[in-house]
């Protein structure tokens, strides 16, 4: 027997039917692939998800489902639970537990969510600018690389917010903003997100902004009554929906900044003794607020996870059970319709044996190239998953 | 044998540790800590209690008042690095309310003053859309510092956070503010004794930005907006007639800078003399803060009574 | 199909065996039962010598055909032997007979029995990729020398499909005589080709072994072609067995 011959004969035959050949190669590979590749996926997401929670020590938020603000906090999903107010966040800063770091996520630029925080959140989360500079004034935003690179945004372009209603026009309308930098990439839900400052949420919430100066002459048409000192404007007032240098000091805010709203903040406490403190403080029935502990509600999270995984475990084992049968199936129904082919090579001189490795030396071809492109997907799979939960989450 | 080994164990580990220590002091000497101020007086204050282990930085150009000074991007770019940025309070810098600073290394310095903050009369207001109430863009006063006892309530702010910051340093940032306290005290009780003459008479100012130092030493200002080295026109004179008018009894005139001799001269002419009281907002030609309001004290002493 | 590329005929050569060559082939005394019974063989004597073609003659299903895969060892019979060369395939296991066969025996059969899959190259080299041992370079360019030899060297990268049943019958003359052996047997190796193509084939086959001193046996039922052979065996006569008696 000549093992080389053998190899070559079977190539022959399998690259003589390309199509039932990739198909059975294919229902191999995804045989294996699949529960492969959810085992990767659950591991990544709870290890991204583990990281992320691991690295915001502390939430502070509204009332309600904590994992819903966990989510929203660590992942940017759409907000479900109300807002907490800027005097809550104050009063957070002003208990020096350690650093409190603000988060307004309700707002969307297309599918990215816009983030309003300050700097301290890309220190608390090392993100560095890879390209342009960081954001110096209201109006201005930073964006993740991956969507950077989705939207192809540059330091200089301009990247506007979405409405989120287009029937209520006096409500929040579309800010203009200036792309400063582009964020290296953290393989987290920052790569798809729009960074602004708190105060620039604000604006596009419409709890600032700039517009003509009533005392100027060209603002006449959009006086509507002048008592004294008190200027009152009509509705023809032009408001910018951008801030540029030149209209940069018309901004300005209306109402209690006490009452602005919040989604969240983070909290990084200073040592042991202030986490400890700042868990009593907001666990504590009195509390307005609710503390959570990140890693706990993922924790809580990635336990569903694995509940379902091994639902979904059984079903693809068991469509792989049935792909096999029927690759099987393939293969006999094969060897069969080629029996006279064997006795050729029978009748030529080749043993029963030659001809049984030849048999399995085509299933092996067919088996060891479905196992080696499931693991190559596998391997991608790993590389993509990571990146993969944070949009499936948005 | 196995002693021999501990030691050299124990030889090595000293080593590493050594060696890891001489890197943490190299770190820290190079560590280039920061501390931005918006004004002259937070600087100087940062300057006096941390000057020996920090870079005090001070974007503002020399012939501009801080208040309004804008800063470029990249100079808000260095701003933000700072390890410290010492904010003045009072909207004092009005480029820092649309500017995006980290809040962990932000310190308002005048948030923890006991008296309110105060506003700066006669401004527009203005409102817009019917459901908005009227509402006042009018300015807050923002020279709190001239009230010395504030400007000591405002340099304890910032050796709070520079305890904070570098506690390694808290014993030497509590000595140096102890000092600094002591000189402010001795200014404010020199300037309480200068001022006394002009409590109860009306006093005219070129700028509206005395009302703390009016507030702390019982005076009472009124303000035009007038520059040292404007042209006293007539429509400037006429201005000053209806404030005198309005103010009778006022003799003396306070000028935020040297006013030109003509200017002088105009003022003599209707009854009032010239007297620079400077609010020292940027960093003085020549000497300091202390030096600065010891000049406004003599200035005001050599008033006649 | 007519073939266009049919090479000229080649002139008979003479018979140049006689009672002195050496049989290559020498059956003696064998008995022969297929399992279910179908079939059964008593031959006292069937031999074939070097450069000599035989024809084994018999009408369908007499078996001639099991004649043959006993003579290729394919089969092995219940006693006797079956010497090809030196060598006595009834005594080897299945194993060692078809490695001989592979060897030694060139084999050509009435529906070519070509791979459809592979080119003609592959095909004609078919004994190297079931296992042969001997030089690869020496069997290929043997290979296609035979190939250029019988028209068919044009098609050495194509496949059998789009060859004619004259071609495709060369082609398995060419694998059957790679490997260089002495003694081909062809099972009917005329039966699907038109009477051109027939004359063609069988002058090519006899003229190959006789060039090179094979020892040659046809199994045929076309008894026009017979006046090319040296020999020509009824099978009937050769065939001991009664079909009334039992074994």
């Amino acid at each position: 027997m000549s093992p080389g011959g053998i190899a070559f004969l079977s190539w022959k035959y399998l690259s003589y039917r390309p199509l039932r050949t990739l198909t059975l190669v294919a229902a191999v590979a995804l045989t294996i692939y699949l529960p492969l590749a959810l085992q990767v996926f659950i591991s990544e997401s709870t290890r991204v998800l583990r990281e992320r929670a691991r690295s915001t020590p502390l939430l502070v938020g509204p009332k309600g489902s904590s994992i819903d603000l966990t989510l929203n906090s660590l992942y940017f999903t759409p907000q479900e639970l109300p807002s907490l107010n800027y005097a809550a966040f104050l009063k957070l800063s002003g208990q020096h537990f350690g650093s409190a770091i603000p988060l307004h996520v309700r707002f969307r630029a297309g599918n990215a969510p816009i983030i309003g925080t300050s700097l301290d959140y890309f220190r608390q989360r090392e993100l560095d600018v890879a390209e342009g500079r960081m954001i110096t004034r209201l109006g201005d935003c930073v964006v993740g690389a991956r969507l950077a690179a989705e939207k192809k945004l540059k330091p200089g372009d301009k990247i506007t917010s979405s409405p989120e209603n287009v029937f209520d026009l006096a409500g929040v309308y579309p800010l203009r903003m200036r792309v400063t930098g582009v964020l290296a990439p953290n393989h987290s839900a920052d790569d798809n997100a729009v960074f602004v400052d708190l105060k620039t949420a604000w604006v596009i919430e419409g709890l600032a902004h700039g517009h003509q100066d009533l005392v100027k002459p060209e603002a006449a048409g959009a006086i509507r009554k002048r008592e004294g000192d008190l200027i009152q404007a009509n509705a023809s007032v032009v408001e910018f929906n951008e801030v540029t240098e030149a209209n940069l000091d018309s901004f300005h805010f209306h109402g209690d900044p006490a009452t602005y709203p919040l989604s969240s903040a983070i909290l990084v406490p200073d040592s042991d003794k202030a986490r400890a403190l700042a868990l009593g403080e907001y666990q504590g029935e009195s509390a307005t607020e609710q503390i959570v502990i990140p890693l706990e509600a993922v924790t809580a999270l990635t336990e569903t996870l694995f509940a379902t995984r091994r639902l979904v475990l059984a079903a693809f084992l068991l469509l792989g059970a049935a792909a096999l049968g029927l690759a099987a199936l393939v293969f006999l129904l094969s060897f069969r319709l080629r029996e006279r082919e064997m006795r050729t090579y029978v009748k030529i001189g080749a043993t029963d044996f030659t001809i049984r490795i030849l048999k399995f030396t085509e299933v092996a071809i067919v088996l060891v190239a479905g196992i080696v492109l499931s693991l190559g997907a596998v391997v991608v799979t790993r590389s993509l998953a990571a990146d993969l939960l944070p949009k499936l989450l948005n | 044998m196995k002693s021999r080994c501990a030691l050299v164990l124990g030889l090595g580990l000293s080593l590493l540790v050594s060696c890891g220590a001489k890197k943490k002091q190299t770190r820290h000497e190079q560590a280039g800590h920061t501390i931005a101020a918006v004004n002259y007086p937070l600087a100087y204050f940062a300057e006096r209690l941390a000057g020996d282990f920090a870079t005090i930085v001070f974007e503002a150009p020399a012939d501009e008042d801080p208040a309004f000074w804008k800063p470029t991007d990249e100079q808000i770019a260095r701003i933000q690095e700072a390890d410290l940025i010492l904010l003045n309070g009072a909207t004092y810098a009005k480029w820092a309310a649309t500017t995006s600073l980290p809040l962990a290394s932000t310190v308002d310095t005048s948030s923890s003053f006991r008296s309110p903050l105060l506003e700066v009369k006669g401004t527009v207001r203005h409102a817009h859309g019917k459901k908005d109430t009227e509402h006042s863009h009018a300015r807050t006063a923002f020279t709190t510092w001239l009230d010395l006892k504030q400007a000591a309530a405002q340099a304890r702010a910032v050796a709070d956070a520079l305890r904070k910051n570098w506690p390694d340093q808290a014993d030497a940032v509590m000595m140096n503010l102890a000092y600094l306290h002591t000189d402010l005290a001795k200014i404010d009780s020199r300037m309480r004794a200068a001022t006394a003459k002009l409590k109860g008479v009306p006093v005219i100012a070129s700028h509206p930005v005395y009302q703390y130092w009016e507030r702390a030493y019982g005076l009472k200002i009124s303000s035009l907006l007038w520059e040292p080295e404007m042209d006293l026109n007539q429509d400037a004179m006429t201005d000053l007639k209806k404030l005198m008018d309005a103010n009778p009894g006022a003799r003396h005139f306070i000028w935020e800078g040297d006013p030109l001799p003509e200017n002088i001269e105009k003022l003599k002419a209707v009854g009032l003399t010239s007297v620079v009281i400077s609010p020292c907002a940027n960093r003085p030609a020549d000497g300091d803060f202390l030096t600065v309001m010891q000049r406004n004290s003599a200035a005001l002493e050599s008033l006649p009574n | 199909m007519e073939d266009h590329r049919t090479p000229p005929p080649r002139p008979r050569p003479r018979a140049r065996s006689d009672s002195l060559t050496p049989a290559v082939l020498l059956v003696e005394n064998i008995e022969f039962q297929y399992p279910h019974g179908a079939y059964a063989l008593r031959i006292d004597r069937f031999e074939s010598r070097a450069g000599s073609a035989t024809a084994l003659v018999g009408p369908s299903g007499c078996g001639k055909t099991t004649l043959l895969n006993l003579s290729a060892g394919v089969l092995q019979p219940g006693r006797g032997s079956i010497r090809v060369e030196d060598t006595d395939l009834a005594r080897l296991g299945a194993s060692a007979r078809a490695g001989y066969r592979l060897s030694h025996i060139g084999l050509i059969f009435q529906e070519f029995e070509l791979v459809e899959h592979l080119t003609v190259r592959d095909n004609i080299l078919l004994p190297l990729h079931l296992g042969l041992h001997t030089g690869r370079a020496a069997l290929e360019s043997r290979a296609r020398s035979l190939a250029d030899h019988t028209g068919i060297g044009q098609y050495w990268k194509k496949r059998p499909d789009n060859l004619s049943h004259g071609e495709r019958q060369r082609v398995a003359i060419c694998r059957a005589l790679s490997i260089n052996p002495g003694l081909i047997l062809a099972d009917e190796p005329t039966g699907n080709l038109d009477p051109t193509n027939k004359r063609v084939v069988l002058d090519l086959m006899i003229s190959f072994a006789k060039e090179d001193n094979r020892a040659l046996v046809i199994a045929t039922h076309d008894v026009e072609l017979l006046d090319a052979f040296d020999e020509v065996v009824q099978f009937e006569e050769l065939n001991r067995f009664e079909r009334t008696e039992e074994p």
